[in-house]
Protein backbone atom coordinates (compact mmCIF):
# COMPACT_ATOMS: atom_id res chain seq x y z
CA UNK A 1 0.00 0.00 0.00
CA UNK A 2 0.95 3.17 -1.10
CA UNK A 3 2.55 5.24 2.10
CA UNK A 4 3.75 8.89 2.82
CA UNK A 5 7.36 8.68 3.82
CA UNK A 6 8.04 12.45 3.83
CA UNK A 7 7.08 16.15 2.60
CA UNK A 8 9.99 18.07 0.84
CA UNK A 9 11.16 21.43 -0.99
CA UNK A 10 11.50 21.17 -4.59
CA UNK A 11 13.75 24.36 -6.06
CA UNK A 12 11.00 25.50 -9.23
CA UNK A 13 13.61 26.76 -11.49
CA UNK A 14 10.83 28.93 -13.22
CA UNK A 15 9.42 30.83 -10.25
CA UNK A 16 13.36 30.30 -8.44
CA UNK A 17 11.07 29.46 -5.57
CA UNK A 18 10.55 25.69 -3.52
CA UNK A 19 7.42 23.69 -3.51
CA UNK A 20 6.60 21.14 -1.17
CA UNK A 21 6.29 18.33 -2.72
CA UNK A 22 5.73 14.31 -1.24
CA UNK A 23 7.69 11.43 -0.96
CA UNK A 24 6.06 7.96 -1.55
CA UNK A 25 6.81 4.24 -0.53
CA UNK A 26 5.33 1.97 -3.19
CA UNK A 27 3.65 3.30 -6.41
CA UNK A 28 -0.22 3.50 -7.00
CA UNK A 29 -2.57 3.82 -10.25
CA UNK A 30 -2.05 7.73 -9.98
CA UNK A 31 1.99 7.12 -10.77
CA UNK A 32 0.71 4.88 -12.84
CA UNK A 33 -1.14 7.27 -15.03
CA UNK A 34 1.01 10.00 -14.85
CA UNK A 35 3.98 7.83 -16.60
CA UNK A 36 1.55 6.66 -19.44
CA UNK A 37 -0.20 9.71 -19.81
CA UNK A 38 2.15 12.56 -19.29
CA UNK A 39 6.16 10.78 -19.26
CA UNK A 40 5.51 7.98 -21.92
CA UNK A 41 4.74 10.14 -24.68
CA UNK A 42 6.77 12.94 -23.86
CA UNK A 43 9.74 9.94 -23.56
CA UNK A 44 8.51 8.32 -26.92
CA UNK A 45 8.77 11.18 -29.05
CA UNK A 46 12.13 12.33 -28.06
CA UNK A 47 13.21 9.24 -28.66
CA UNK A 48 11.95 8.70 -32.11
CA UNK A 49 14.14 12.07 -33.13
CA UNK A 50 17.70 10.57 -32.03
CA UNK A 51 18.75 7.45 -33.57
CA UNK A 52 21.97 6.61 -32.22
CA UNK A 53 22.97 5.45 -28.46
CA UNK A 54 25.24 8.46 -28.39
CA UNK A 55 22.47 10.80 -29.57
CA UNK A 56 19.73 9.45 -26.79
CA UNK A 57 22.48 9.86 -24.17
CA UNK A 58 22.97 13.44 -25.31
CA UNK A 59 18.87 14.07 -25.46
CA UNK A 60 19.09 12.70 -21.75
CA UNK A 61 16.28 9.78 -23.01
CA UNK A 62 17.85 6.64 -23.42
CA UNK A 63 15.35 5.52 -20.13
CA UNK A 64 12.42 5.79 -22.83
CA UNK A 65 11.78 1.86 -22.70
CA UNK A 66 11.74 1.59 -19.41
CA UNK A 67 8.13 -0.51 -17.71
CA UNK A 68 7.41 1.70 -14.77
CA UNK A 69 3.83 0.10 -14.30
CA UNK A 70 5.05 -3.69 -14.81
CA UNK A 71 8.31 -3.25 -13.01
CA UNK A 72 6.40 -1.67 -10.20
CA UNK A 73 3.59 -4.28 -10.15
CA UNK A 74 5.74 -7.37 -10.23
CA UNK A 75 7.87 -5.02 -7.05
CA UNK A 76 4.73 -4.99 -4.85
CA UNK A 77 4.85 -8.56 -4.53
CA UNK A 78 8.38 -8.72 -3.41
CA UNK A 79 9.81 -8.42 0.17
CA UNK A 80 13.29 -7.72 -1.67
CA UNK A 81 11.99 -4.81 -4.40
CA UNK A 82 10.75 -1.07 -3.21
CA UNK A 83 9.30 1.51 -5.39
CA UNK A 84 9.40 5.58 -4.39
CA UNK A 85 7.54 8.21 -6.42
CA UNK A 86 8.35 12.15 -5.44
CA UNK A 87 5.02 13.64 -6.20
CA UNK A 88 4.50 17.72 -6.45
CA UNK A 89 1.12 17.70 -8.39
CA UNK A 90 2.59 15.21 -11.37
CA UNK A 91 4.74 12.50 -10.56
CA UNK A 92 8.07 14.41 -10.19
CA UNK A 93 10.69 10.88 -10.42
CA UNK A 94 10.72 7.58 -9.94
CA UNK A 95 12.79 5.06 -8.72
CA UNK A 96 12.92 0.75 -8.01
CA UNK A 97 15.33 -0.32 -5.43
CA UNK A 98 16.44 -4.06 -4.86
CA UNK A 99 17.50 -4.80 -0.92
CA UNK A 100 19.44 -8.10 -1.96
CA UNK A 101 22.56 -6.48 -3.08
CA UNK A 102 26.25 -6.54 -1.87
CA UNK A 103 29.15 -4.46 -1.90
CA UNK A 104 31.83 -4.92 -4.23
CA UNK A 105 34.33 -2.22 -3.19
CA UNK A 106 37.14 -3.55 -1.24
CA UNK A 107 35.98 -1.76 1.73
CA UNK A 108 32.30 -3.30 1.60
CA UNK A 109 32.63 -6.17 -0.54
CA UNK A 110 30.78 -9.08 0.44
CA UNK A 111 27.94 -6.51 2.84
CA UNK A 112 24.60 -5.96 2.35
CA UNK A 113 23.59 -2.88 0.55
CA UNK A 114 20.57 -1.25 -1.69
CA UNK A 115 20.92 -1.99 -5.05
CA UNK A 116 19.31 1.19 -7.32
CA UNK A 117 17.59 -0.55 -10.30
CA UNK A 118 15.82 1.81 -11.58
CA UNK A 119 15.80 6.05 -10.97
CA UNK A 120 13.90 8.89 -13.36
CA UNK A 121 12.94 11.87 -13.13
CA UNK A 122 10.38 13.24 -14.95
CA UNK A 123 10.99 14.12 -18.74
CA UNK A 124 10.03 18.17 -18.30
CA UNK A 125 12.63 17.99 -15.54
CA UNK A 126 15.60 16.99 -17.33
CA UNK A 127 18.39 19.41 -18.97
CA UNK A 128 18.68 18.94 -22.87
CA UNK A 129 15.58 17.00 -22.57
CA UNK A 130 13.43 20.17 -22.67
CA UNK A 131 14.53 23.65 -22.96
CA UNK A 132 13.35 24.73 -19.30
CA UNK A 133 13.33 22.28 -17.24
CA UNK A 134 10.67 22.65 -14.30
CA UNK A 135 12.24 20.82 -11.26
CA UNK A 136 15.87 20.83 -10.32
CA UNK A 137 16.71 18.06 -7.28
CA UNK A 138 14.39 14.76 -7.95
CA UNK A 139 17.69 13.18 -8.22
CA UNK A 140 18.98 14.07 -5.02
CA UNK A 141 15.62 13.47 -3.17
CA UNK A 142 15.28 9.89 -4.78
CA UNK A 143 18.81 9.00 -3.95
CA UNK A 144 18.54 10.19 -0.53
CA UNK A 145 15.24 8.44 -0.05
CA UNK A 146 17.45 5.13 -1.01
CA UNK A 147 20.15 6.00 1.40
CA UNK A 148 17.49 6.41 4.43
CA UNK A 149 16.07 3.06 3.37
CA UNK A 150 19.57 1.74 3.77
CA UNK A 151 20.10 3.25 6.78
CA UNK A 152 16.64 1.58 7.81
CA UNK A 153 17.57 -1.57 6.83
CA UNK A 154 20.71 -2.02 8.68
CA UNK A 155 23.08 -1.56 5.48
CA UNK A 156 24.39 2.10 6.75
CA UNK A 157 23.67 3.82 3.89
CA UNK A 158 25.47 1.49 1.53
CA UNK A 159 24.06 1.72 -2.55
CA UNK A 160 25.39 0.31 -5.40
CA UNK A 161 23.80 1.09 -8.71
CA UNK A 162 25.11 0.67 -12.87
CA UNK A 163 24.54 4.04 -14.50
CA UNK A 164 23.42 5.20 -17.80
CA UNK A 165 25.85 6.97 -19.72
CA UNK A 166 24.08 10.00 -19.54
CA UNK A 167 23.78 10.34 -15.79
CA UNK A 168 27.53 9.15 -14.99
CA UNK A 169 29.02 12.25 -14.41
CA UNK A 170 26.11 13.16 -11.78
CA UNK A 171 26.61 9.88 -9.55
CA UNK A 172 30.62 10.15 -10.11
CA UNK A 173 31.23 14.49 -9.57
CA UNK A 174 28.06 15.33 -7.88
CA UNK A 175 26.85 12.69 -5.40
CA UNK A 176 30.03 11.05 -4.73
CA UNK A 177 29.91 7.40 -5.59
CA UNK A 178 32.95 5.37 -6.69
CA UNK A 179 32.96 4.36 -10.14
CA UNK A 180 33.77 0.84 -10.53
CA UNK A 181 34.32 0.81 -14.45
CA UNK A 182 32.41 -0.75 -17.42
CA UNK A 183 30.79 -3.92 -16.16
CA UNK A 184 30.75 -6.70 -18.57
CA UNK A 185 27.78 -8.49 -17.55
CA UNK A 186 25.61 -5.00 -18.00
CA UNK A 187 26.99 -4.26 -21.74
CA UNK A 188 28.48 -0.58 -22.23
CA UNK A 189 27.26 0.68 -18.16
CA UNK A 190 29.38 1.51 -15.42
CA UNK A 191 28.98 0.31 -11.89
CA UNK A 192 28.89 2.53 -8.80
CA UNK A 193 28.69 2.17 -5.68
CA UNK A 194 28.56 4.48 -2.35
CA UNK A 195 30.14 3.87 1.26
CA UNK A 196 28.39 4.47 4.75
CA UNK A 197 30.96 7.37 5.35
CA UNK A 198 29.98 8.94 1.22
CA UNK A 199 26.17 8.40 2.01
CA UNK A 200 26.69 10.22 5.58
CA UNK A 201 28.00 13.77 3.93
CA UNK A 202 25.46 13.17 1.54
CA UNK A 203 22.34 13.56 3.22
CA UNK A 204 24.03 16.20 6.01
CA UNK A 205 24.58 18.63 1.65
CA UNK A 206 21.07 20.31 1.12
CA UNK A 207 18.58 18.82 -0.91
CA UNK A 208 18.40 21.26 -4.11
CA UNK A 209 21.72 22.69 -4.23
CA UNK A 210 23.61 19.85 -5.70
CA UNK A 211 21.69 19.07 -9.07
CA UNK B 1 4.97 0.67 7.54
CA UNK B 2 2.48 -1.94 8.99
CA UNK B 3 3.75 -3.38 11.27
CA UNK B 4 2.64 -6.94 13.30
CA UNK B 5 4.57 -8.66 16.33
CA UNK B 6 5.53 -12.00 16.21
CA UNK B 7 6.91 -13.59 19.28
CA UNK B 8 10.28 -16.12 18.19
CA UNK B 9 11.69 -18.66 19.79
CA UNK B 10 14.81 -20.02 19.05
CA UNK B 11 16.74 -22.34 20.64
CA UNK B 12 20.40 -21.78 21.96
CA UNK B 13 22.45 -22.63 19.23
CA UNK B 14 20.03 -20.71 16.79
CA UNK B 15 20.48 -17.80 19.19
CA UNK B 16 24.14 -17.72 18.75
CA UNK B 17 23.74 -17.90 15.12
CA UNK B 18 21.53 -15.25 15.47
CA UNK B 19 23.74 -12.91 17.54
CA UNK B 20 27.18 -13.75 15.67
CA UNK B 21 25.41 -12.95 12.02
CA UNK B 22 24.50 -9.58 13.48
CA UNK B 23 27.97 -8.63 14.68
CA UNK B 24 29.89 -10.15 11.47
CA UNK B 25 27.37 -7.87 9.59
CA UNK B 26 27.46 -4.75 11.46
CA UNK B 27 22.94 -4.85 11.96
CA UNK B 28 20.64 -5.76 14.40
CA UNK B 29 18.82 -9.25 14.82
CA UNK B 30 15.43 -7.32 13.34
CA UNK B 31 17.55 -6.57 10.64
CA UNK B 32 19.05 -9.56 9.73
CA UNK B 33 16.03 -11.53 10.07
CA UNK B 34 14.25 -9.30 7.70
CA UNK B 35 16.90 -9.76 5.39
CA UNK B 36 17.02 -13.52 5.74
CA UNK B 37 13.39 -13.35 4.70
CA UNK B 38 14.13 -11.47 1.82
CA UNK B 39 16.65 -13.34 0.29
CA UNK B 40 14.69 -16.62 0.95
CA UNK B 41 11.84 -15.40 -1.27
CA UNK B 42 14.37 -14.37 -3.69
CA UNK B 43 15.93 -17.65 -3.41
CA UNK B 44 12.48 -20.03 -3.72
CA UNK B 45 11.08 -17.47 -6.40
CA UNK B 46 13.68 -18.35 -9.02
CA UNK B 47 13.81 -22.06 -8.28
CA UNK B 48 9.82 -21.98 -8.81
CA UNK B 49 10.45 -19.93 -11.91
CA UNK B 50 12.64 -22.94 -13.47
CA UNK B 51 16.06 -21.46 -12.68
CA UNK B 52 18.97 -23.13 -10.77
CA UNK B 53 21.01 -21.43 -8.10
CA UNK B 54 24.54 -21.92 -7.53
CA UNK B 55 27.49 -21.70 -5.30
CA UNK B 56 30.82 -21.41 -7.17
CA UNK B 57 34.20 -22.39 -5.20
CA UNK B 58 36.33 -19.67 -6.85
CA UNK B 59 39.51 -21.57 -6.46
CA UNK B 60 38.20 -24.79 -8.44
CA UNK B 61 35.44 -23.40 -10.21
CA UNK B 62 33.23 -26.30 -8.97
CA UNK B 63 29.59 -25.54 -8.47
CA UNK B 64 27.02 -26.83 -6.09
CA UNK B 65 23.45 -26.30 -7.17
CA UNK B 66 21.25 -24.90 -4.48
CA UNK B 67 17.90 -27.23 -3.55
CA UNK B 68 15.43 -25.93 -1.48
CA UNK B 69 13.20 -28.06 0.17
Amino acid sequence: MKELLDQVDLYNRGSKAYDKAEVYKELDQKNFDDFERLWKPMLAKRRAEVHTAAEAADANVQDAHWDWVGKAKIAASKLGQETFAVECGETQGLMLVDLNGFGRLDAQKGRELIYVELLATAPWNRRKFVVSPRYKGVGWILIATAISLSIDSGFHGRLGLHSLPQSESWYRGIAGFTDMGLDASKKGMHYFELTHEVADSFLRKKAGAQL
Amino acid sequence: MDRRQMTLMLSDKEMTLLDQLAANRGMSKTALVRQALRLYQSVTERLENGDKVFVERLSTLEKTELMVL
